[in-house]
């Protein structure tokens, strides 16, 4: 079928996602157990308080009602009126969303590029030492648990280094600038990248191995098909054979996988934000369901599906361009 | 290379199994075996940590002579039984002070000082016809210098048993203030500042009343001077004084069982939802695929946050949650596979012979995902057990199971990342990521082997 | 310098009321900038005090970080009682647990000292006896009856109340049959640890002397729902903290009025007697010494019914960086702590008179800074901060102190048929607000009447009883209020004041952000206007708050220093910039390293 038949059928499911998702995750927020009054039962609040704020949440209404209410709140822009802080959850979003992108965007960003390039790199010269050696690597690195890295990297480089060396090593050991940031625009920049760099160094190291990982093997198979055996029979160099008919075929569940990652762009990790103190969108929707913070849950996850939704559309609608017999 | 996997597997599958005869502890039932983080007990072969005492006790028998108390015969206090000790006093004359009889019995320390240490004893004392007792507890060390552990009540009445019981953890603020001590340092260190021989005394002071001569009864059961040690088996101790090396023998069974069984999970189901969906086509594609899309858009973590709080969280429903949440991303791949393959010269020429749907899935094109699928077996396994340890890192996992998850949490929390007690921390890391290689390397062999094209190539 | 007056009154009613004499009085701000930061974890916290990226760090709670931060020599550390206080709770509705001597024995078999040394290593916390903890003060009885641990005394309560043993050790009640299944419902072990531990231990002694005892570790959530609504448990712990300077909520804990799904008296006692002690208490005392009399008796009563009995309170143990001085330790809270506030006024370099910026941790996360809503411990410490209210507290003894009132009078009034005060308060002359507006009763009109108007939740039990409001001059405010009670003037006097100037056109009180919003007239300065001793000038949420020094203060401190500059708002918008310049430099870094690759490949 032509291109624009594929597209606005992609376009439509894509809709009726959006729908069904949306449904379906106000439902799980109201089936979980939680108590969001919980979290202010003290005897500074008392009684009637406590009702009051019952009634300013809504939580009184029938289910239809707050249901209605929930929809409103994702389509007017504002995703709704977070129960715990009573701002609205887009402007608390749009607070953590800089923060996490900058991090989990250029974290997934090397990781990926790292990735593929080991992966590459030893699928096609397989068996050899060079592969060995990086598999070796990125697994052991893949195996470890993010936590574990990220509080070791924290303390040694941000508490116990800069104490035995008087700060002559010394990186941070909290949140995106240093308290208070440098005022020159260039030193500010520095300043970010100073802090950026353990978390980093985190979330790259403990990513890139699974990725080096899938494409070694992609590249593997694809390089054992027979096409590949015919353009070397007619006398094309590796490198060539490599790039142009290989990493072609393995491109498709690769490029899955990045649209798959995208949401982890905007979703965060928790464990890295919260251990390196960073305001992200990871830690925000943690928090939110510790305490059943119902708005700030749906939004956030409004947010998050929506840019997986699009992510997915995005990168169906380049496959449907690249390779005509994937539309059907 | 899948040799070595095979045999690094093969060991955490022996240390699982046999975790009973290679420790006797219950990983998370017994408590208190020494101080809370304790050192390993090969810690002692470092400088400066070779006289750290290990857990031990003191135990003085009730009786008068070896191994018991040494009694002052002229004093007012006499022996009328043993086991338990039986004294007795029944001086006819009244005084106006105290008479004082003293029990003691002399050990010898000659480790490094401990940082807590209790004592416990049953005695029952009754002070006839409103005679007036005191009863102290006193510890003398080398120097002579006496600390007053515990003191009744001056009284008349009968006390219970159990009711001498003390823990230098317990003592208060004001009684390391006329120690000389801050309120956050330690009176067992201080007592048992160096080496030598120390004496347990229990002192008596007795008094008659106006018209009563004092008479007074004594009756003691042994006494247990125990030390928690500083240093314990082969790893140590958490915060609670658990033994840190059977939780982590026993954390293998747990590991082990989620990684395979979530990887599993995810991936069978994957592949026939991958497979079908892609050769099929239509309507069954259309389906199976927006409900994968939906699924796919809920974020991971956060959902097994919340499916946690619903479904409780024991270890099987953790199984369950991890193999639901991977199986969606699997399928995708394996589908987008699919697609491309369906369209491969052999597959239409099958097509055309008249093979059956499932004939062609199963020859033609099953085993061209399986590459696909070992390498994300080998990858979803530590994934897995990863994931089961973030989730109990969170304090989202199963509080009963002693899960190498379990072993960070605890550790973290109190406090051992912090002070890079490393003897805590690495063993469990160290262990997952050779956990995770050992899979990989048998993945990848299983791979070469089982791969046909590959294979013919070699 | 405010002076302190005292004023007596005689009233048609013969009713006579003094300001309270103190000699505590304190001036300042004596620093030029406080600087607030958030760690997420305490490893973030203790290595930035121990590595001086902070001077000040609060609620330190683990032993290990006690010890460590103990044994540095740059860093001082204090300890302090809190109102903080942790429970077990019975229901006295149903059988077993509806006889009073049978919950005595339990309350006999909490092992606190073990618990204590144990779970905290002694020194974090410590055991109480006292429902009502030495913290309160003069408010606390050391006189109730307690019931310490031992298994002997259970014993002994058992037997005079009738129990017996049967053969296998179960305990049986006087009728002759068991006493059945007691479950003791607790956080679960991931939620908190040591909670569980404590139900634990327990369950264990209760065992150990013949009672069917079990633990259910459930969710917090759940565990709210069923104590709070479902009043579906046998016995249950929990802890409960920042109970205030006095104990009005033995009254929520223990009326008989709260004895309803989600009220307070979980327990369910139901005492005529001690209803009325406690009504008295809360809403009719006049003075200081009917409402102690009536606390005290309360407490012996609450104590004899053994409806709840206490296991420990925690201390709230800080640390400080040597160089500082002026802390002021507030009883019952600590010295830097959320509620702290006069440490905040006096605190300064050793051997300066004054200057400098201190670096606190501001403890946990920051939910929002509207004043009418933000009333959790974090944010509280920087609004406390920015806005006043007309009346202080006392450091050690709680008492009420003039502040932006200077003194006030109460007389009683009969308002319909039953009895009420009019208090009048008389405010200072020259406190200002932080952009240059005169402080006057119509602020305090207004705030009051603001807030019963908007029904804001967080202030309703204060101002509901208030009738009436009036401004006859510019420095005068009286007002109105049902009842008698010697909790009117505190509650009254320790409520926030807000700008009229700048709230009046508020439409939404709720998701207003004053933090957020430039002021409509005054370049460098937010809609965050207070007559606080500081000023909020720059904020990057959720990682630090600037709060400058008020040079106009109207208690500044009067030893000649340099004016402390008009803050500057410094726009934190263009970091977002910056995060997306640094986001593009990575990522055009990483394209390049790959596309450079693939055309050496290329090429060769």
């Amino acid at each position: 079928m032509g291109f624009r038949a594929y597209a606005s059928r992609r376009i439509t499911n894509t809709i009726i996602i959006l729908l069904v998702t949306i449904t379906l995750q106000f439902f799980i927020f109201r089936v979980m157990p939680g108590n969001p009054i919980g979290h202010f039962i003290t005897p500074n609040l008392p009684l009637e308080a406590r009702q009051a704020l019952v009634r300013m949440w809504g939580l009184d209404r029938p289910l239809h009602e707050q249901f209605l209410t929930y929809l409103y709140n994702l389509f007017s822009g504002k995703l709704g009126i977070s129960f715990v802080s009573q701002r609205y959850v887009s402007d608390e979003i749009m607070e953590r969303l800089p923060n996490t992108i900058l991090l989990m965007g250029s974290a997934t960003i090397l990781t990926i590029a790292l990735g593929i390039n080991l992966g590459v790199s030893a699928g096609s010269r397989r068996g050899s030492k060079r592969d060995v050696a990086s598999v070796t690597f990125g697994l052991l690195t893949e195996g470890l648990p993010v936590f574990f890295l990220g509080l070791l990297l924290l303390l040694t480089f941000a508490y116990y280094l800069p104490i035995a060396t008087g700060g002559l090593i010394n990186f941070p050991v909290a949140g995106t600038v240093s308290r208070p940031p440098p005022t020159s625009l260039l030193n500010y920049l520095l300043d970010v990248l100073w802090h950026l760099t353990l978390p980093m160094i985190t979330l790259v190291t403990t990513g890139f191995g699974g990725y080096a990982l899938i494409v070694r093997n992609l590249m593997i198979d694809v390089l054992t098909q027979d096409y590949i055996l015919t353009a070397r029979a007619k006398g094309l160099d590796s490198r060539s054979i490599l790039y142009r008919h290989g990493l072609r075929s393995v491109l498709p569940p690769i490029t899955t996988m990045i649209g798959l990652s995208l949401s982890g762009i905007v979703g965060g990790a928790v464990i890295t934000e919260t251990i390196f103190s960073w305001h992200g969108i990871g830690r925000y929707l943690y928090e939110a369901i510790l305490q059943s913070d119902y708005p700030v849950m749906q939004g956030t996850f409004f947010l998050l599906s929506l840019v997986t939704i699009l992510a997915n559309l995005v990168v169906d609608l380049i496959y449907g361009l690249m390779d005509p017999r994937i539309r059907y | 290379m899948g040799l070595i996997g095979l045999a690094i597997l093969l060991f955490f599958v022996v240390m699982s199994i046999a975790a009973p005869l290679l420790t006797p502890y219950d990983p998370l039932g017994d408590k208190f075996l020494a101080e809370g983080v304790a050192l390993p007990s090969w810690y002692k072969a470092f400088p400066g940590y070779n006289d750290f005492p290990q857990t031990m006790e003191f135990v003085v028998f009730p009786r008068i002579g070896q191994n018991g108390w040494r009694l002052d015969s002229q004093g007012p206090l006499k022996l009328v039984g043993e086991d338990p000790l039986k004294l007795s006093c029944e001086s006819a004359s009244e005084k106006s002070e105290y008479s004082i009889a003293e029990l003691t019995h002399d050990f010898n320390y000659q480790y490094a000082p401990p940082l807590s240490f209790q004592i416990k004893t049953d005695i029952r004392f009754e002070a006839l016809s409103n005679s007036i007792y005191e009863i102290e507890l006193l510890i003398v060390n080398p120097d002579s210098a006496s600390f007053s552990l515990w003191s009744s009540d001056v009284s008349t009445k009968p006390v219970d048993p159990s009711e001498l019981s003390m823990d230098t953890k317990g003592l208060s603020f004001e009684y390391k203030s006329k120690m000389g001590l801050e309120w956050y340092q330690n009176v067992a260190e201080r007592i048992f500042s160096r080496k030598g021989v120390y004496t347990l005394m229990m002192r008596f002071k007795l008094k008659g009343s106006s018209d009563n001569p004092a008479a007074f009864r004594v009756n003691l059961d042994r006494l247990v001077l125990h030390i928690p040690g500083r240093v314990h088996g082969i790893l140590g101790t958490d915060h609670l004084g658990s033994d840190l090396f059977s939780q982590l023998i026993y954390g293998t069974r747990v590991s082990l069982l989620i990684g395979v069984s979530a990887a599993l999970l995810s991936v069978v189901i994957g592949l026939i939802v991958g497979l079908v969906s892609g050769y099929l086509g239509g309507v069954t594609d259309e389906a199976s695929m927006r409900f994968v899309d939906v699924l796919l858009v809920l974020p991971g973590l956060p959902m097994l946050m919340i499916l946690s709080g619903l479904f409780g969280r024991s270890i099987w429903n953790i199984v369950l949650l991890l193999g639901l949440l991977s199986w969606p991303g699997f399928a995708r791949v394996v589908r987008a596979q699919v697609l491309q393959l369906k369209t491969a010269t052999y597959v239409e020429a099958s097509k055309a012979m008249g093979s059956s749907v499932w004939g062609i899935m199963i020859r033609h094109l099953l085993p061209n995902v399986l590459p696909l699928a070992y390498a994300t077996i080998a990858l979803y396994i530590p994934g897995a057990i990863i994931t089961e340890a973030a989730l109990s890192f969170l304090a989202l996992g199963d509080p009963n199971t002693p899960s190498w998850g379990r072993i960070f949490y605890s550790a973290n929390a109190f406090g051992a990342f912090q002070h890079l007690a490393w003897w805590w921390i690495m063993p469990p890391g160290i262990a997952i990521t050779a956990l995770s290689l050992s899979f990989v390397f048998i993945g990848t062999t299983m791979d070469e082997i089982l791969n046909p094209k590959v294979r013919a190539r070699r | 310098m405010a002076l302190l007056l005292l004023q007596t009154l005689h009233s048609p009613t013969g009713h006579t009321e003094r300001a309270v004499a103190s000699n505590f009085s304190v001036n300042g701000p004596r620093l030029d900038e406080i600087l607030f930061v958030f760690h997420a974890t305490p490893e973030a916290a203790v290595a930035a005090i121990r590595k001086g990226d902070i001077d000040i760090l609060s609620d330190i709670f683990r032993p290990s970080d006690v010890r460590a931060i103990s044994e540095d020599p740059n860093l001082n550390i204090t300890f302090s009682q809190q109102t903080h206080y942790c429970y077990v709770a019975f229901n006295t509705r149903n059988p077993p647990l509806d006889d009073k001597q049978l919950r005595e024995a339990i309350a006999h078999l909490v092992p606190r000292q073990e618990i204590a040394n144990q779970l905290f290593d002694g020194i974090t916390v410590t055991p109480m006896l006292y429902e009502t903890s030495p913290a309160f003060g003069k408010w606390h009885n050391p006189d109730v009856k307690v019931y310490p641990f031992g298994p002997s005394s259970a014993r002994q309560v058992l037997s005079s109340a009738g129990y017996s043993w049967s053969q296998d050790g179960k305990i049986l009640r006087p009728d002759g049959k068991p006493v059945g299944k007691i479950t003791f419902l607790s956080p679960t072990q991931e939620e908190a640890p040591t909670s569980y531990e404590i139900a634990k231990l327990v369950v264990e002694e209760m065992k150990r002397i013949g009672f069917e005892a079990y633990q259910e570790g459930v969710a917090f959530d759940s565990l709210l729902t069923r104590v709070m609504t479902e009043r579906r448990f046998d016995m249950y712990f929990l802890c409960v903290s920042n109970l205030g300077r006095f104990p009005r909520w033995l009254y929520d804990y223990y009326h008989s009025n709260l004895d309803l799904p989600d009220g307070e008296n979980t327990p369910g006692v139901r005492d005529p007697e001690l209803d009325q002690l406690l009504y008295k208490f809360r809403f009719e005392s006049e003075t200081e010494d009917e409402a102690k009399t009536a606390i005290w008796k309360a407490q012996e009563k609450i104590a004899d019914l053994a409806a709840r009995t206490p296991v420990y309170s925690r201390y709230e143990i800080e640390a400080f960086r040597k160089g500082w001085t002026g802390m002021i330790q507030h009883k019952g809270i600590g010295y830097f702590t959320s509620g702290a506030f006069w440490t905040y006024l006096n605190l300064h370099k050793s051997g300066t008179t004054g200057g400098g910026t201190v670096k606190v941790d501001v403890g946990g996360r920051v939910r929002t800074l509207n004043p009418l809503y933000g009333t959790g411990a974090y944010e509280q410490k920087m609004i406390s901060l920015i806005y006043d209210s007309l009346l202080a507290a006392d450091p050690e003894t709680g008492d009420p102190l003039p502040y932006l009132a200077e003194s006030w009078t109460i007389k009683d009034t009969q308002i319909g048929g039953s009895k009420g005060q009019k208090i009048t308060f008389n405010l200072v002359h020259n406190a200002s607000w932080q952009d240059g507006e005169p402080f006057t009763s119509n602020d305090v009109k207004f705030t009051i009447e603001y807030c019963r108007k908007n029904k804001i939740p967080l202030f309703l039990p204060i101002l509901e009883r208030v009738l009436e409001v009036s401004s006859p001059n510019p420095y005068t405010v009286e007002v109105t209020v049902n009842g008698t009670s010697l909790f009117n003037l505190i509650d009254i006097g320790g409520t926030i004041i807000i700008p009229e100037h700048i709230w009046k056109d508020v439409t939404d009180w709720r998701t207003f952000q004053p933090d957020r919003e430039l002021h409509p007239t005054k370049p460098g300065l937010t809609k965050m206007v207070g007559t606080g001793p500081y000023i909020l000038s720059e904020e990057k949420p959720g990682e630090y708050w600037r709060l400058k020094s008020n040079p106009d203060y109207f208690r500044r401190y009067s030893e000649t220093r340099q004016e402390a500059e008009r803050p500057q708002q410094q726009t934190s918008l263009y970091s977002n910039l910056i995060a997306v310049v640094a986001t593009a430099t990575v990522t055009s870094a990483a394209g390049y390293m790959i596309l450079r690759r693939r055309r050496t490949k290329h090429q060769s």
